[in-house]
């Protein structure tokens, strides 16, 4: 390919995915298109986590007035949380070694 | 029409003998469907390619991790180790996880390459996201303010496995360039919100 490929031509790529062999081959052995290429894979991957998110809940009335019950609600049971654990011994924090490393054990195999 | 059905016609257009849903896919790839694992790879390569590229892996790498993670997972399946699919979600974090490994195996037989070259993706295994709460936040109200028409383009394209332009096109009765001109306006508004004060 000739010269360095700007960002439109990487942007075009990543958008598809498809098998571009010299455009591929150019950006790793170039260290600035492959700075570039992981700059526009990063703002991808961000427009996909974008996309997945849920869309923020728009409460009506009725919600509001429910969500300042639940808040209400939950300042008293952690007032009441406050209290116990003043009277009570606190048993050691469990820690599910599966949530720390994403679910993916060691041997590299993944369970569901 | 349903995302359920708009992915059947997808998968009609892709061709084969019989188009099938991707949950349908998912059962029979579980069951050990050759064809049905290639469609699903088919659907989700760009999603892994993406996410290993976007954590600094180089693009040859990437191609080869991406066939990899798709055969370990075929592999855990005739072993009886899958009894669900969720992708592309396990694809990614099956190909970061061997992204990570490679890197350790690469640094401990040559301990003294130079860091960038040996550097494992931050985060390899545990699948981090790479907008943190606050911009994700941020650029979600950016993008329920757009048109509805252009929120459409945008999450169809972006949040369903494979989709074309033509298919979104057509379903929302424009032209495949007004599409394309939609996509990139609104890729440029979120750019601008996510690119703020990071
Ligand atoms: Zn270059």
């Amino acid at each position: 390919m000739r010269g360095h490929p700007d960002a439109a031509e990487i942007r075009a790529w990543l958008e598809t995915g498809h098998s571009a062999p010299a455009l591929e081959a150019h950006l790793a052995r170039c260290g600035p298109c492959a700075a570039r290429l992981e700059e526009e894979a990063r703002m991808e991957e961000a427009l996909f986590e974008v996309a997945e998110a849920k869309p923020r809940a728009r409460p009506s009335a009725a919600g509001w007035a429910l969500a300042i019950v639940a808040a209400a609600a939950s300042i008293l049971l952690l007032l009441g949380t406050v209290t116990a654990e003043r009277t009570s011994p606190s048993a050691p924090p469990h820690v599910d070694a599966r949530a720390l490393d994403g679910g993916v054990p060691r041997d590299g195999s993944v369970d569901p | 029409m349903t995302a359920l059905g708009t992915t059947w016609t997808r998968l009609a257009l892709l061709g084969g003998a019989r188009a099938r849903t991707e949950p349908e896919l998912c059962e029979a790839a579980l069951e050990g469907d050759a064809a049905a694992w290639d469609a699903l790879f088919r659907l989700h390569q760009r999603r892994v390619l993406v996410a290993l590229l976007a954590r600094g892996v180089r693009v040859d790498r990437a191609r080869d991790l991406c066939q990899d993670a798709w055969a370990r997972l075929i592999v855990q399946q005739r072993a009886g180790r899958l009894r669900n699919l969720t992708l592309p979600g396990l694809a990614i974090r099956q190909a970061l996880f061997l992204a990570a490994e490679e890197n350790r195996r690469a640094r401990s037989r040559r301990p003294h390459l130079p860091v960038h070259e040996v550097e494992p993706p931050a985060d390899a295994t545990t699948f981090e996201r790479i907008v943190d709460r606050d911009r994700l936040a941020r650029a979600r109200v950016v993008l329920e303010g757009c048109p509805p028409t252009a929120r459409r383009v945008f999450e169809r394209l972006y949040a369903e496995p494979g989709v074309r332009h033509a298919e979104v096109a057509e379903e929302l009765g424009l032209s495949v360039q007004r599409v394309r001109q939609i996509v990139c306006e609104v890729r440029k508004t979120l750019r601008a919100a996510l690119e703020e004060g990071s």
